[in-house]
């Protein structure tokens, strides 16, 4: 069953057409990763999904609904949640807090609720602290919990943002880049998670990665990006082996 | 005894300014919004509650004001707050939603313009002249215990102080306040995370706004007569003043920071007129709080209760 449905998204920048005609369809509980040299229009697509920009033309369908004129924060509470390429975390809020930030739904949001810590405030609070101890703890991040943002490592702030979109439990996840300075043994595990949550909390993941092994160790569909357009897509072996891809990739004109 | 009563006058001024300065610091210190309207909030409180709790003047009187409600004071103060609050809410939701520098100029602009419609609008504020016979609440009642009405009205109005702290602590530690310390530091988290930013911004601007109505209907029902000089531009200045000094997204800071501008206004009122340059004093006590307001940021760039860990934390670039 198709959960997000893109349909010829367009976006241009002064002369500079930045996104051109892209297509494509995420079935639920698939994971895309999304593949091509730099520029080639990969993090723009994202915002274009995420609503952060507004498409000169096309459509995005996320569960049966057209979103493209929704605002970025509407599509996150229908449950699509993004990561930024160049970690976004709050660098002057502590880790943990980073984390709760992303609970969704909490009834403490409320500036009454939250000044009477009324309404199910701490009880939820809770809930969603033992959420954040064991991501927090997955991503060997629980010892920092304390710390402000702002003083972690590059590698540890993307990791921070992953957990804290975990923490928004989304239906489909949008990460751009999410393993860059990350070492390669957490990488592993991090795909482990990815392919865990996939089954057992139903998720949906379309991600962004330089890193080729990592894609085509999980990904279903490997959606292959060129000058914005969309050069080749498939499986991540019929991709790999797409000799436009790799021409592409070594610079050439396609 | 003289100057007990003169602490309690002093007390009183640096309640009613902490109370704008906890308002403002919702603004700034919690959510970065720039508002430049304080006065104005601070006027709406105090012009809303002294027109709903005054008599109709008679007529014939030098008075131009021709409406009045009588209320009790009690429904004043509430009106005054309500009223500052949705004018905050009314004035944000023109500009929160673009840049920073927009809810700036329109604050300001909005500030001049209510001060225009209270100078203006003689029928219903009296004009530029005094409005005045503003009642004091309880006053009756204080007269008959061994205490005179300042010690009566301190304790009150620090009473509203404290309670409004614990309040805003509240809100500001709890997670509403988290979603407005994300917003003050990167809109795009906030949206990327689902949170409807505008809403946020225009709730923050109208509570802070209505604690500055609050403010006004405290002062209004304590000096017993207001007219529009009282709330000019600079007030708005020397609140930001008070929260900067005390320490942008403190509520204990605000209140310090309200103190410390209040003593410092007014004992430098008490310089005798023989010394040089008396009669520039007003723009030279002013300088005073500008000469602090730098020294604090030189040597405390957080303020004295900010928290200088967040800054630098905020400033540091990670690897
Ligand atoms: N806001 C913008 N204004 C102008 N040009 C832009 C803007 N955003 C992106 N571009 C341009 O659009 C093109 C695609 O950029 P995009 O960031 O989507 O690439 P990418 O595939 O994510 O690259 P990378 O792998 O380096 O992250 C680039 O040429 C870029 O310069
Ligand atoms: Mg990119």
């Amino acid at each position: 069953m198709t959960l997000l449905s893109v349909d010829g998204i367009r976006k241009t920048f002064g002369g500079i057409v930045a996104v051109e005609d892209v297509s494509f369809d995420v079935d639920r509980n698939e994971i895309v990763g999304v593949i091509g040299p730099n520029g080639a229009g990969k993090s723009t697509t994202f915002r274009l999904l995420t609503g952060f920009h507004t498409p000169d033309a096309g459509t995005v369908e996320f569960d049966g609904e057209d979103v493209t004129d929704h605002s970025p924060d509407a599509r996150a509470r229908s449950g699509m949640i993004r990561t930024f390429q160049i970690a976004q975390e709050l660098t002057g809020m502590p880790v943990m807090q980073n984390m709760l930030l992303a609970a969704q739904g909490h009834p403490g949001e409320r500036a009454v609720t939250s000044a009477l810590g009324i309404g199910g405030t701490s009880a939820f609070e809770a809930d969603q602290r033992d959420r954040a101890e064991e991501l927090l703890k997955l991503l060997e991040l629980w010892e920092l919990r304390d710390e402000y943002a702002g003083n972690l490592s590059g590698g540890q702030r993307k990791l921070l943002e992953l957990g804290r979109s975990l923490m928004a439990d989304p239906d489909l996840l949008l990460l751009d880049e999410p393993m860059a300075g990350v070492n390669p043994d957490l990488t592993d595990r991090l795909l482990e998670r990815i392919l865990e949550l996939r089954d057992q909390r139903d998720m949906t993941f379309l991600f962004v990665e330089h890193d080729i092994d990592a894609v085509m160790r999980v990904a279903d569909t490997v959606v292959g990006m060129h000058n914005g357009a969309v050069l080749s897509m498939g499986s991540p072996e019929e991709v790999q082996s797409d000799d436009r891809m790799l021409e592409a990739y070594l610079g050439g004109e396609v | 005894m003289a100057l007990l009563d003169l602490f309690l006058v002093v007390g009183i001024i640096a309640g009613v300014y902490s109370l704008l300065a906890i308002g403002m610091n919702m603004h700034w210190g919690d959510t970065g919004l720039l508002n430049f309207a304080h006065a104005a909030f601070f006027a709406v409180g105090a012009y809303t509650s002294a027109i709903l709790t005054t008599p109709t003047p008679e007529a014939g009187l030098l008075a131009e004001r021709t409406v009045g409600f009588d209320l009790p004071v009690v429904v004043g103060i509430v009106a005054g707050t309500v009223l500052a609050a949705v004018l905050g809410f009314v004035i944000a939701t023109t500009s929160v939603r673009l840049e920073g520098d927009y809810l700036a100029m329109v604050t300001l602009s909005s500030a001049e313009l209510v001060r225009l419609v209270i100078h203006n609008e003689a029928w219903l504020t009296t004009g530029a002249q005094t409005l005045k016979n503003i009642p004091r609440p309880m006053e009756s009642t204080v007269a008959t215990l061994p205490v005179s009405y300042d010690v009566f009205y301190f304790l009150l109005v620090w009473a509203l102080v404290g309670a409004t702290y614990l309040l805003f602590e509240r809100m500001s530690n709890g997670p509403f306040g988290r979603v407005l310390h994300a917003i003050r530091e990167n809109d795009d988290v906030a949206l990327a995370l689902g949170k409807d930013v505008t809403q946020f911004k225009l709730k923050s601007f109208a509570i802070g706004a209505g604690v500055a109505g609050l403010a006004g209907t405290l002062w209004a029902h304590y000096v017993y007569a207001i007219s529009p000089v009282m709330f000019l531009p600079s007030i708005t200045f020397l609140i930001w003043a008070a929260v900067i000094i005390g320490g942008a997204g403190s509520y204990a800071g605000a209140i310090v920071g309200a103190v410390v501008i209040v003593f410092l206004r007014q004992v430098t009122r008490f310089i005798p007129g023989s010394v040089p340059f008396s009669d520039q004093m007003s723009y030279l006590r002013l300088m005073l709080v500008g000469v602090v307001l730098v020294a604090v940021l030189y040597y405390r760039p957080e303020g004295l209760l900010g928290n200088a860990e967040r800054l630098q934390a905020g400033t540091s670039e990670g690897e």
